[in-house]
């Protein structure tokens, strides 16, 4: 039943002719009974919008995606991961390249290692306060041999025990040793003893010539230096040895006693035996 | 949906999107917001869309925008107020056909919902129940709305040829 009060639902439906058959004499018998409405109605189809198409959205590439997708962004990562391993590569050849490593042309004595010289010396030395003396089996650090200005430098070695053979053979042997630092019975050792076990080459020493007052406070900062024997030797030039003569053996180590020591003229032989000459102080 | 049927999307139905939009609206740089934030949530949702789907996904989106950017701003009913001033905002190509523009202009005395439902007849040929389902309406509602509007606009047509 179309009535004054739904026919507007119809109307549409009726000009467009979507309408049953039915439905279609009804809405022409309402229509026939209000010519107002038939009225309104008339003409209506005409009134229809045309969209303008030259009205068109400009930025139509702003909205649209890339429909490459992730394989884009792999592109990408790949070539960065590329980028950053044959930078590696080059890092690492570069470095490989047998530059070597600037060296001070000039090493103060104080800085020289602690050598096996001392290693055997102390071995056979009683120090002082040798209670506090740590045994072999404990993790002693690495005595503190450099002075304050520079940190000497370490090779890696196998750490040592107390040697088996005779101090003089030892020596002439261990020339070209690299020093030991981690023996649990090593001292500080003075600057004399370090310069005559230590192999250092000429061209190393000589620019020290220039008088500097060898300090063994400087020697001192240790955590054994309960252990170091008491030198007041003064040398008037860093580039000369000091021998061992002035450093007496207080009394042998309980292991090692009954051996021979070395006495002040053995020291001085291997001195001269390692040092040349020209650098020797003659006391 | 993948990302190359939503470009497609974009070359199918930015453009109607955009007309339906500015005849609402009727302000250019304001209509082309409203577009380009119906397609970017229609990418951010993109892989759960079916294509078959977007067209209505943005027309719906863009209206419902549209609504609340009417709401928080007064441009449209002070234009409203003021016929005048849609001329400013109106493309030049609508000045071509005197009739046509005559139309166009008849469509700031619409209400929004019944501009909105004859636009979307008219320019984008949808059906009374896709409009229904653009709108949140009855398809009944729609058929209404819209006789309501075609019954004014011809009078508005007749009254402007009357006055000329």
């Amino acid at each position: 039943m179309i009535t004054e009060n739904n026919y507007e639902q119809h109307v549409l439906d009726y000009l467009e002719g979507n309408l049953t058959p039915d439905q279609h004499q009804k809405m022409e018998l309402f229509l026939d009974q209000h010519p107002d409405i038939a009225a309104e109605i008339y003409g209506l189809q005409e009134v229809v919008l045309t969209p303008d198409l030259q009205v068109q959205f400009e930025p139509k590439a702003q909205l649209k995606q890339s429909e490459q997708g992730l394989g884009m962004y792999w592109g990408r990562y790949t070539m960065l991961v590329l980028l950053l391993l044959v930078g590696r590569v080059i890092w690492c050849l570069y470095n490989s390249s047998g530059i070597p490593k600037k060296l001070p042309s000039t090493q103060p004595m104080e800085q020289l290692t602690a050598p096996a010289l001392m290693v055997e010396e102390s071995s056979m030395m009683d120090p002082v306060g040798s209670n506090h003396l740590p045994t072999e089996k404990e993790d002693v650090p690495t005595p503190a041999v450099h002075s304050s200005a520079t940190t000497p430098r370490e090779s890696p070695h196998p750490p040592r025990s107390t040697p088996k053979h005779p101090l003089p053979q030892n020596i002439s042997s261990d020339k070209t040793q690299v020093p030991n630092l981690d023996t649990t019975t090593s001292q500080p050792t003075p600057p004399a003893l370090l310069m005559a076990e230590h192999p250092v080459p000429p061209e190393v020493i000589k620019p020290q010539v220039e008088p500097r007052p060898v300090v063994p406070t400087a020697v001192l900062n240790t955590i054994d230096v309960k252990k170091i024997l008491p030198t007041k030797i003064q040398s008037k030039s860093s580039g000369q040895v000091l021998l061992a003569a002035h450093i007496q053996p207080v009394e042998a180590h309980p292991s090692q006693r009954g051996k021979r020591l070395p006495t002040a003229s053995m020291w001085k032989r291997v001195a001269q035996a390692i040092v040349p000459e020209s650098f020797m102080v003659n006391n | 949906m993948t990302t190359k049927e939503y470009n497609n999307c974009v070359d199918q139905f930015s453009d109607g999107v955009f007309r339906f939009i500015l005849k609402n609206l009727r302000h250019r740089a304001d209509a082309e917001d409203i577009v380009q934030v119906a397609f970017e949530r229609l990418w951010k949702k993109h892989k759960t869309i079916p294509s078959e789907s977007a067209r209505s996904f943005l027309f719906t989106t863009a209206y419902r925008y549209m609504i609340d950017w009417i709401r928080k701003n007064e441009r449209v009913q002070t234009l409203e107020k003021h016929p005048d001033q849609y001329q400013q905002f109106a493309p030049d190509s609508q000045r071509s056909f005197e009739a046509r523009e005559l139309l166009e202009k008849s469509l700031i005395i619409l209400p929004e919902v019944q501009r909105s439902a004859v636009l979307l007849r008219d320019y984008e040929g949808y059906s009374y129940k896709e409009i229904a389902a653009l709108l949140d309406l009855t398809e009944a509602q729609v058929k209404v709305y819209i006789f309501r509007a075609r019954k004014k606009l011809k009078a508005f047509i007749n009254n402007a040829h009357k006055t000329a």
